[in-house]
């Protein structure tokens, strides 16, 4: 059964939130934006041995404090809601359906299953305790009266929840309580005849072993002396066991050992933490192939929830990583800051968790918004190479290569990171449809942007595309400009750069396009800078010049309409 | 492994049944509980591991306990599979899952008794009525209106087609009466409450718009079984049947045409003829009687032949029980009803002591088992009168009933009046309705902490133990809805008060019975819901729909009305009024030997008399009431001569 979204209400950080989700969900957004909260939440409720309202798994810290005067006494109650349900009708197995069906609820224009479950927090003065109460929704959100509380545990039973989180420890989970590896080891069984065999040879194995070294029987003799001082059984007080010699401790110390490149046969925890964390992500796959049933229903769906699978690994690694993400059994929800994972998935299944005004959103880019070649373009120019952009809060879309050089420096030299803004600079001439499916994607994962176009027809068309694409009570200037002299080099020229860039261009040649133009001021203005860049080494040497230029001249040279346009993304970025 | 050694063949025909939908047509003391029992037992048993359900239908609280036990007794461990209950409790089910549809939330209250449901139409009166351009007639008061509103239920008019049916039926005053009904039921809608009628009026409203719903319940319920399926009325029909139809085959149903007595509420032999047409049901008969004496089938079998409406090709009964020692039939004649009652009363108490209890005293009315409850107590015999009993009549038990009300419902107005009144007759405070209205609105509280304020300030009247009970106990309700330790601190609040008051105050009749009730009825509300706290919303449904008669004590001997005795048995039967206009009945010998009315009522006489597992005495007066009475006529059909 598939979890179809999670609201929570004043649960840490987050005030309200609804996050739909998919087969695979990648949560991506700044530190502290709310992603772990998401997962924890999801964890709160989806955890076994639920039922009782005495149960304290909220506290104090996760409440929603709206202001400084809030308290978790008198904050709002948590709200946990999950929402699982069909994709079509009879999509769930029957089992489950009957199982559940006192808290189904059906969609009655398609017959789908759905079912609501909701954990409140609440601090309750009568007994000061922070007490959780759990309940199933109807499709109008008011709540079922239950008869069985049993209901939960099914619940949970049929969508387990794993959780591997960032800190995770490959040695424990290859432990002996492992949440994946103990199903196996519990699963070794001998015959008795068989077993009786094993266990004898281990003994015969560990005496030969321990009798090799003659001064361990001094030790054992000397350690018995512990029977003096406390009641222990004799003979054969002390045994030394080079090798466990029961069945169940061996199975127990079972242990992964990988062969490096080398050739050298190292356990698992030798390896590098990257090299570990996948191996734990592959026993997760076995145990939801071979063991998942027995543990829990035939019908369950595992849910796991994957916090930053990318660290410790090569960037290699973790492109290979979000392929395989693609096709892990059951639901996945992962939370990421890695444009190389997010390059591999679906651009549809990222989430991306921002906060506007104090308050958290979700931006999503759903199936529908572009078209397939729209989808392309995306792919092409942000997801598949440059996954990074889509964890800025701020784009500045710019129409060529000269606007991508100069704007990054000048960025710089006005002490305004691009880091630290957490700003892309997008060069979008070789994107189809006019940068448009730039502004939809931005604008459905809450990324602010903002255009600079020349000054041609075809920056006009550029600018006039973005009048589709304002958020309400927003004008056209708010998110673009064209450059007052057609083009930034101009813009330059016109603001007392004109002898700089005339420098760049030998007499000659000066004198080779005045000919040619013969009296057209714009062509002869625009033969001497294609000169100049040509001469600079292209667009990014030419921008390298002008820049070491402005730095000789100070910020005051700075043309206004760059600055202006600098000050605006900034305060885009800020939020 | 089941054991089936116990069935007959016919039985274990029954119980194994694999060929589509099929109706068991089951006699009197034939063993239908426990072929459905072991029917639904051998499908757990057989299916173990699945986990699709069992809904089997009954149509009172105690049959489907009782099948409940036996269920649980032959597979404990499937017992979480079977949903036993009855047509009314299953509608409130689907009603709270899924009636936001009808726009009722899943917390809507029951409305269990005519006073409050008068009240409510006397509501809808009077909004009527606001509109001085079309009032209503003058004579339309609300508890005439009731039994033609709840026949209308009934025969499941929707709103849209009662003005037109109204019409046709050549009712009087249909247009009005219909508006009436339309009212009415939006008015059960927006005070989020229900009445029993519309309780399965709604449900099959929900089911008829919502075919989804009923693919949903065949996908959980994969088998439906209904006892009694002669008792069912039309809209009960058909719900079952939006529930039979997306899979038939499946369906079993356990009747006895010979038995419908409530023909008057719908209950009706044509029902028959529709699960035949509509479902194709094959017919299995169980004619063997395990319970009465041979001489008794005879008597049955002599009466039912005369009835027309019976089942095509019937069987009569057949006495398995052997052997059969004394005076196993008596007819016994007298004077006047009042030697009858004394007789009856006598005889039953010149036989030793162990077989009293396995005696019952059977009438076709309350009237007649009146007389002889009269004998009884002048003998200081206790007699047990079955009657159902919707409310709580002691004062401390209808205040804390009033008061957990008001805690689930906040603005349930009926409940504050009750809580009122008993309050009064309990501590001698008068607290007026408007005051506590008012004092609500006023503060934004909901009735029952507007209430708690108003007595708080009566200061010095209200004693230390009230208030106690009143400042502190009540805290976990109010806060959290915890509502059994506040139950048992009002109970023992309740014994201190009668203990000042003195055992003869009439505010504390049957509070001691009540007492417990309220604890049996706790116990098996919580044991239904299989540990699990039950909250105080899903306890004050249960309660709704639970009888409040006290159990029987075990010395007690039973005085029940036939309709009241039906599905049970007694070792000795004593039926009295054996005369006409009795049994049958005024009306029926009105209409005629060949009335449909006279049909129940042979009927009645017929599920009377094979009640009896040991012995079965007839009685009837030449004065009845002081009128003049001749024998009743099934007497003679019976074969005897008078």
């Amino acid at each position: 059964m598939k979890l179809k979204d999670i609201t929570i209400n004043n649960y840490r950080g987050i005030s309200s939130l609804r996050i739909p989700l998919d087969e695979l969900t990648v949560l991506i957004g700044e530190n502290n934006a709310g992603k772990s909260t998401v997962l924890e939440a999801l964890r709160l409720v989806l955890t076994r041995g639920f039922g009782s309202r005495k149960d304290s798994r909220f506290a104090e810290y996760d409440f929603h404090l709206k202001d400084t005067a809030a308290t978790p006494l008198t904050a709002d109650p948590i709200g946990i809601l999950l929402h699982f349900s069909e994709d079509h009708e009879d999509d769930w197995p029957e089992a489950i359906s009957q199982q559940l069906s006192e808290v189904i609820q059906i969609d009655m224009t398609n017959g789908t299953n759905h079912i609501w479950l909701k954990a409140t927090g609440t601090y309750q003065s009568v007994t000061t305790l922070f007490e959780t109460r759990w309940s199933f929704l109807n499709t109008d959100g008011a709540e079922l009266a239950l008869k069985n509380a049993n209901t939960h545990n099914l619940l949970v039973k049929f969508a387990p929840l794993f959780f591997l989180s960032a800190m995770r420890d490959a040695s424990q989970e290859f432990g002996q309580r492992g949440q994946f590896w103990n199903s196996f080891l519990k699963t070794i069984e001998l015959p008795p005849e068989q077993l009786r065999e094993i266990e004898e040879k281990l003994q015969e194995v560990n005496a030969s072993v321990i009798d090799a070294n003659s001064d361990l029987g001094e030790v054992i003799n000397r350690i018995g002396e512990v029977r003096k001082f406390v009641p222990l059984a004799a003979p054969d007080t002390v045994i030394l066991e080079a090798i466990p010699t029961r069945l169940f401790d061996l199975t127990g110390k079972v242990q992964v050992h990988l062969k490096a490149q080398h050739g050298a046969k190292l356990p698992l925890h030798r390896h590098g933490e990257g090299t570990q964390n996948l191996a734990v992500l592959m026993l997760f796959q076995a145990f939801t192939a071979l063991n998942l049933a027995e543990a829990y229903a035939p019908e369950s769906t595992p849910l796991l929830a994957l916090e930053e699978p990318e660290a410790h690994l090569h960037p290699s690694a973790i492109r290979s990583l979000g392929t395989l993400l693609k096709n892990i059994t059951g639901q996945r929800l992962v939370t990421s800051h890695s444009g190389d994972l997010v390059s591999r998935v679906p651009i549809t299944s990222l989430r991306r968790i921002y906060k506007q005004n104090g308050e958290t959103k979700i931006g999503q880019i759903s199936t529908n918004l572009l078209d397939a070649r729209e989808l392309q373009a995306v792919d092409y120019h942000v997801k598949s190479n440059k996954g990074h952009y889509l964890f800025s809060r701020c784009w500045l879309l710019v129409e060529g290569e000269s606007d991508f050089h100069i704007m990054q420096r000048l960025l710089e030299y006005l002490e305004n990171s691009q880091d630290e803004l957490s700003l892309s600079i997008l060069e979008m001439s070789q994107v189809r449809g006019k940068g448009e499916p730039f502004f939809k994607i931005a604008n459905a994962l809450g990324i602010q942007w903002f255009l600079m176009v020349d000054g041609d027809s075809a920056g006009k068309d550029y600018a006039r595309r973005v009048a589709s694409h304002l958020q309400p009570g927003e004008t056209t200037t708010d998110r673009a400009r064209c450059w007052v002299y057609g083009s930034i080099e101009k813009e330059f020229w016109f603001n007392g750069f004109q002898p700089f860039i005339e420098s760049k261009v030998s007499a000659a040649s000066k004198k080779d396009i005045g000919e040619q133009a013969n009296g057209d001021q714009t062509k002869e203005l625009n033969g001497i800078i294609k000169s100049a860049i040509t001469s600079c080494g292209q667009k990014p040497g030419f921008a390298e010049a002008l820049f070491e230029e402005i730095k000789s001249r100070g910020n005051m040279s700075i043309p206004q309409s760059i600055k202006d346009v600098i000050t605006r993304v900034v305060q885009l970025a800020g939020g | 492994m089941l054991d089936m050694s116990k069935l007959n063949a016919n039985q274990r025909e029954a119980v194994e049944w694999g060929n589509g939908p099929l109706l068991v047509l089951a006699g009197p003391g034939s063993g239908k509980t426990r072929v459905l029992t072991s029917r639904i037992a051998k499908i757990l048993e057989e299916s173990s591991g699945q986990h699709f359900r069992i809904l089997a239908l009954t149509f009172t609280n105690k049959a489907a306990g009782e099948m409940r036990g036996r269920v649980e007794e032959l597979v404990p461990a499937e017992r979480g599979r079977v949903r036993l209950t009855t047509f009314h409790s299953y509608a409130a089910e689907l009603l709270q899952q899924h009636g936001n549809h009808l726009k009722f939330r899943p917390d809507f209250q029951i409305l269990s008794n005519d006073t409050d449901r008068i009240a409510l139409l006397e509501d809808v009166l009077g909004g009527i009525n606001k509109d001085w351009s079309n009032p209503l007639p003058e004579h339309f008061k609300a508890a005439q209106l009731l039994p033609v509103i709840t026949r209308l239920l009934e025969a499941c008019i929707s709103t849209e087609g009662v003005e037109d049916f109204l019409q046709q039926t050549n009712v009087e005053n249909a247009v009005p009466l219909a508006r009436v009904y339309v009212a009415y039921r939006e008015a059960l809608r927006s005070a989020n409450v229900l009445d029993f009628p519309s309780l399965i009026a709604e449900t099959l409203e929900l089911l008829k718009k919502f075919p989804f719903l009923a693919k949903h319940i065949r996908k959980v319920y994969k088998h439906i079984l209904v006892d009694e399926f002669q008792d069912t009325n039309k809209s009960q029909y058909q719900i079952l049947a939006h529930i039979v139809r997306p899979d038939p085959s499946s369906l079993f149903v356990v009747a006895d045409d010979d038995q419908i007595l409530y023909e008057w509420n719908g209950a009706n032999h044509l029902r028959f003829q529709e699960l035949k047409h509509e479902f194709d049901v094959s017919i299995l008969q169980l004619p063997e009687n395990f319970r009465c004496p041979a001489s008794v089938i005879e008597l049955a079998n002599a009466l039912i032949v005369k009835n027309q409406n019976r089942a095509v090709g019937k069987k009569p009964l057949k006495a398995v029980k052997q052997g059969q020692s004394g005076d196993v039939v008596r007819v016994v004649h007298f004077d006047d009803l009042d030697d009858e009652a004394e007789w009856i009363a006598r005889d039953i108490l010149e036989r030793p002591i162990e077989e009293q209890p396995h005696c019952a005293v059977l009438a076709r009315t309350n009237k007649l088992i009146e007389s002889v409850g009269k004998k009884f107590s002048e003998m200081g015999v206790p007699a047990y009168f079955a009657t159902r009993k919707n409310e709580f009549l002691s004062a401390p038990m209808r205040m804390l009933h009033s008061i957990l009300r008001l805690a689930n419902s906040k603005e349930d107005k009926q409940s504050l009046a009750r809580l009122l009144k008993a309050f009064y007759e309990l501590e001698g405070i008068r607290i007026e309705q408007g005051q506590v209205i008012s004092r609500a609105s006023a503060d934004g509280q909901d009735l029952l902490r507007a209430w708690l304020e108003e007595v708080k300030l009566r200061g010095d009247d209200i004693d230390e133990r009230t208030r106690r009970l009143l400042q502190r106990d009540i805290k976990p309700l109010l806060e959290s809805l915890k509502f059994r330790d506040f139950a048992d601190s009002l109970l023992a609040w309740g014994k201190e008060c009668q203990a000042k008051f003195g055992p003869e105050e009439q505010v504390f009749n049957e509070f001691e019975e009540e007492q417990c009730v309220w604890k049996m009825l706790l116990a098996d509300i919580v044991g239904k819901f299989s540990g699990e706290d039950v909250s105080l919303y899903q306890f004050l449904h249960e309660l709704d729909l639970s009888s409040k008669t006290p159990p029987k004590p075990e010395n007690a001997i039973p005085c029940f009305t036939i309709h009241a005795s039906k599905g049970m048995e007694f070792g000795h039967v004593y039926l009295m009024g054996m005369v006409e206009d009795q049994l049958p009945s005024w009306a029926a010998v009105k209409k005629g030997d060949d009335s449909s009315e006279m049909q129940e009522e042979r009927r009645n006489c017929f599920v009377a008399i094979t009640r009896a597992q040991d012995s079965l005495t007839m009685t009837y007066s030449d004065r009845v009431f002081n009128w003049n009475k001749h024998p009743s006529r099934f007497l003679g059909e019976m074969g005897f001569e008078l």
